[in-house]
This record gives structure tokens, sequence and C-alpha cells, in this order.
């Protein structure tokens, strides 16, 4: 991925969950506003502004800011 | 709270979330009196066969009439209209049951906007409500694609008035050049994921959630497939034995054994299983199409019987209702358009034994009854593990000890002699398969020295009808027989299950220390428990 792609990730991260700062160990373990509505949100908004899609499977696991971050970089040409 | 959503799916992503408060799943038991004003939002469930389609509607519609007798008529009221499913969907084309009932409940909705000053009605595009992202359905219940959250909530908020389109006709649907007549299935990772052989009757995926609920849709779609005329086959490699135990074990399987007409369950070569199926039949092997998800026998098919139509198995069971209509055009809707009206009398014979549904209910408790519902309480039966495992770990709404319990877990527990209840809910509306999972654990196993309610979570899917009540009054009944005498109980709180927070206390418990509860059942002559609920207990 690249820097200007990574800070797009933050971006909509930020915004859809409403926080101000996205601190790169960010997790739904310790973010209270990242609840499963706002998973499916953020999955929706990441789709749209890449252009890719994920599979059940890999939403499951797209709980955190890395695996999110890993995960899309494999779908980017 | 600004507006009060009575939903039947995930609506959340089209809505802002401070304004918005939602029911529970099909739950019409909570009215709020604060709310601003109310949004009626239900949606078509996809997977309703035709004959089903009449009841959905009319149940709906007894819902929204209880709804509208506990809502203030000072709150302003809207109702999205009831779109049809797409037509793509449909084995048969000239069948008009979903049209017909989304209109009935649609010329309700106009009606009450005559005569209800607060009541209005709401047009969503047919379009938008029929354009599915099966993958977000199947994992998360959103019923259409969560990329018209724009749409929706520019439509909500212009109090989107008017009529609903009609976008879906029969017309847009080719006729395919091709007939076929028989659907020949694999069963393992075809019609449930994994192999019955290997993971055993509980342990392929079936029902519940992703991916077995995909299977579950596929499942169902065929079997409306068979009611339209087209024959049903099994080709499978596989002991006979475990398929007899699976279709016998699994009640929640869409597709009953009676439906497939030629089964071919043994270790032969499949061409030799299908030249077979095709004279049991008396029908030509090159009126036959293949569903497997195997390459190798796909390919093997492909030159044995050349005549054989092998469609690709999709590689993901989001796929699968994409994967079914595109069968569907491409080999059969000639076939059932053709036998329906011949077939369509039996159909609608065997159809009768669902019951008809009446629009008005003086009450809740009055409803409830009307559905019938069965509740099937089994205990310490393997084949349920995996699915109580699931359910302890993904219900969040009404999870009370919070134990978030692995496949694992529940084997150890069952060794240390704890007592594994699952729950199953059906209705006239059919079989939601397991709902419900408990564990009492005994002190020192031995139950006379008192339990403890270790896990009780219900699926949000069966909440706000009381069967959490009726599941736990069975549970202390069945306790008190093997003579305990003490139950204890904790809740554990999360952000997610306030709601039940009061749930032992208003069920005869007493709060001994903050959020732990204690009964003694030694000395109840009777447990009380709601009696509108037909209780079956293996």
């Amino acid at each position: 991925m690249t820097a200007n792609q990574d800070q797009l990730l933050k971006d909509i991260v930020a915004k859809t969950l409403g926080i101000a700062t996205v601190p790169a160990n960010l997790s739904q373990k310790n973010c209270d506003k990242w609840d499963s509505v706002s998973q499916l949100n953020l999955i929706v908004a990441i789709e749209a502004a890449f252009g890719v899609e994920f599979a059940p499977e890999e939403i499951a696991t797209m709980r955190d800011l890395a695996t999110l971050s890993a995960t899309l970089s494999q779908k980017l040409p | 709270m600004k507006t009060f959503v009575f939903r039947n799916a995930t609506l959340e992503p089209f809505f802002p979330q401070k304004e918005t408060e939602f029911s529970g799943y099909g739950d019409v038991s909570r009215v709020p009196k604060d709310a601003e004003n109310f949004l009626w939002f239900y949606t078509f469930p996809p997977e309703a066969a035709p004959a089903e389609a009449l009841p959905v509607a009319e149940n709906f519609l007894a819902k929204l009439r209880l709804v509208l007798a506990a809502a203030p008529a000072t709150i302003p009221f809207r109702a999205v209209f009831l779109a049809a499913p797409g037509a793509k969907m449909r084995a048969a084309t000239k069948d008009e049951s979903y049209d017909k009932a989304a209109e009935k409940f649609n010329s309700a909705l106009r009606e009450l906007a005559r005569s209800r000053e607060n009541f209005s009605c709401v047009s969503v595009d047919e379009k938008i409500l029929n354009d599915i992202d099966w993958r977000f359905f199947f994992a998360a219940q959103v019923p259409f694609s969560p990329r018209h959250a724009g749409e929706i909530a520019a439509i909500l908020s212009h109090n989107g008035g008017g009529e609903p389109h009609h976008n879906l006709g029969a017309t847009t649907i080719s006729v395919p050049a091709v007939r076929k007549k028989c659907l020949v299935l694999d069963l393992d990772d075809t019609l449930y994921g994994g192999v019955v052989g290997e993971d055993g009757v509980g342990g392929i995926a079936l029902g519940g959630d992703y991916p077995g609920n995909a299977f579950a849709f596929f499942q169902k779609k065929i079997s409306e497939l068979a009611d339209a005329g087209i024959i049903l086959a099994i080709a499978s490699k596989n002991n006979e034995a475990d398929v007899a135990e699976l279709f016998d074990k699994r009640r929640d399987m869409p597709l009953g054994l009676e439906k497939f007409s030629a089964k071919k369950i043994d270790w032969r070569d499949k061409a030799t299983q299908l030249r077979e199926i095709a004279t049991e039949l008396n029908i030509g092997t090159d009126t036959l199409v293949f569903i497997d998800n195997s390459p190798a026998e796909r390919a093997w098919i492909n030159a044995a019987l050349p005549e054989v139509a092998t469609p690709e198995f999709p590689k993901n069971p989001f796929a699968l209702p994409e994967f079914f209509a595109s069968l569907l055009d491409k080999y059969f809707r000639t076939e059932a358009l053709t036998r329906e009206d011949t077939e369509k009398t039996a159909q609608y014979a065997t159809n009768a034994a669902r019951q008809r549904f009446a629009q008005n209910y003086a009450s809740l408790a009055e409803y409830l009854a009307a559905l019938k519902i069965e509740l099937t309480i089994v205990v310490n039966d393997a084949t349920t593990y995996p699915r109580l495992a699931q359910l302890s770990q993904k219900t969040n709404q009404f999870n009370l000890a919070n134990r978030r319990l692995t496949l694992a877990d529940i084997e150890a527990a069952t060794i240390a002699g704890a007592r594994i209840y699952a729950l199953s809910v059906r209705d006239i509306f059919g079989d939601n398969g397991i709902c419900g999972a408990a564990i009492v654990r005994h002190h020192n196993g031995d139950c006379r020295n008192g339990g403890e309610i270790a896990e009780f979570a219900l699926s949000c899917r069966v909440l706000g009808r009381g069967i959490e009540k009726a599941f736990l009054a069975e549970i202390l009944r069945r306790e008190q027989q093997r003579g305990a005498k003490k139950i204890f109980a904790e809740f554990v709180a999360t952000k997610k299950n306030l709601p039940a927070k009061n749930f032992y206390a208003e069920n005869g418990f007493s709060e001994i220390e903050t959020n732990k509860f204690a009964l003694d059942i030694s000395s109840l002559s009777q447990i009380p428990a709601p009696q509108i609920y037909k209780i079956i207990s293996k």
C-alpha cells in the first residue's frame, strides 16, 4: 500500500467510527465505537473507496487496523 | 430517541445511529411512548416460497396492526411499502403470489393512511429493495445492499410519499432454450458446508450463521424448484448410513429426503450413478443437470456423459443465490412454466396445511398463540454443540453470562457432568433451527448439590415472544425433576445485553449480591411458564 492509500484508509476509519485519531494498534477491543454496525459500515466504505470486495470470512477477521490494512493491501493491484 | 424503527432485518447501516432506535428482529412487543416518530420498515424475506408469500404478508399486517393499537395516535407513523422479491429468483415467472401478497399489504397501508391522521406511506424503489448483496445478507441479515444507504436516507428524510414503483416485471426474464428435467445433486460441500462422514451430523454448516445460512437458502430454493415440477436426485459418494442419519436428525434441513425421486449413495463412479438415475426415472441423460462442488467430478461427467449439463459451482457460499438464479435461467424456467398450471392444484393442496393468517388480533398473546410456536429442548446431544458454541460466541443481546464458549469448552463441560440444553424453535412459518443455548453446572457433578446456570443465550431472531421465559422454566422443571434444590445464576453486563438485566429477577430469582441470583426450586410446586407454547422434550 502506498502512503496515500494508507492515509485514505485511516481517514475512512476515523470518519466511520467518529474518532479523532487512529492509533496503529486500534482494534475492536480497544475502541468502544467499533461495534458490529460500524464494522459493517467500515467494510462498505473501504470497498467503495478502493473498489474491492471482501469475502465474509475475511470480514470476520478484519477487527483491527493491522488486519484491515493487510487484507486490503492483498486486494490492491 | 427520535425515530423508532420496526424492522425484521438489519437496517442500522441505513440510518443515523444517534437519532434512531430499532425494534428486535420482527419484534412488536415493545412500542416506546417517548419516540418522536415511528417507522415501519419490513422487507420481504427472499427465501420465502410462493405459497408462503401471502401468509408472510398477512403476518406483517397482523404485527403492524398490533403496533398501531399500542402506538399513541399523536406520534407520526410512517410505513414503507413492501416490495415483492425480484423475478430473478422465481422458479415460475407466471407465479404472481409474491406480487399479490405485496399488493395486499400495500393496499392495507393505503387504507390506513386514509383512515388514520398520523399515518403515512413511504415508497422505496423496488430496484433498491431487490438489490441484495448476498455477503451482507448472509453475514449480517442486511436485506439489501448497504451501498444504497445514501439513497435510503434521502428518501426517508423527504417523507417520500407516492406509490411503489414496479421495475421488475416478469417480462425482463428470458425464456431458456434448453429444457432440463432433473437436477442431480451432490451432498458434501454442495448442499451443506463440510463432509458429513467426517464432520458429523452436527458439524456440517447448515442453517445458523454464515456460511450455514447460505446453504440453507440454496436448499430452500431447490425445494421450491421441486414444487414447481423439477425432479430432484442425489448422486453422492458417501456411506449410506451417514446420509440416512443426516436426513433423520437434521430437522432444519429445508430439503427433506422425500423430495428426491432417485438416490445413489455409494462409492461407485458418478457417471454410473447418473446413468442409473436416468434409467430409474425413465428420462434421457441429456435432461440432467449435475451440481457438484468438485471440478474433478464435473470433468469426469463431462467426459463420460457430455450431454449432461455441468455448471461450475461457486467457490463462495454467499454466491449460491446467484448460482441458483443462473440455473433457473439456463435450464429450468420453461419446464417450470409449462408444468406450473397442472402442478398448481396439487401444490396448493399440500400447502393448504400451512395456515392462513388472520390480520387482526386483539392482543400480542393472541397473535403469538396463532403462530403455534413449538419449542424443542434437547439435553446433552453432541450434534447440537457446534451450533451452541456459535450462539454462545455470537449472541450479543440476550446473552446473560457472556462466557463466549468454544466447542471444546462445551465438550469439557459435558465431561465434567454439566447439562447442555439446546432449544429449537418452530412455528407455522417454518423451522428456525437451534436458537437457544443453556448450560447448567452442578457442584461436584451432583445436581442435588444445586446447579449454576453457566450459560444462557437466545438468538435475536426469536426475541420478543417470551420464548426465553419458557426455555428457563423448562430447564428449571427438568433440574427439579432430577432433584436439584437451589439454582444459581449470574448476569455479566456488557454494552449490548442491558435489556436482559432483569431477566432472572423477573422470573422469581432473588438477587443475592449484585448481578448474582438464586432460586430455591425444591419447594416450588409449579414452575410458572408461558402457556402458549408447545414444549417438546427430548
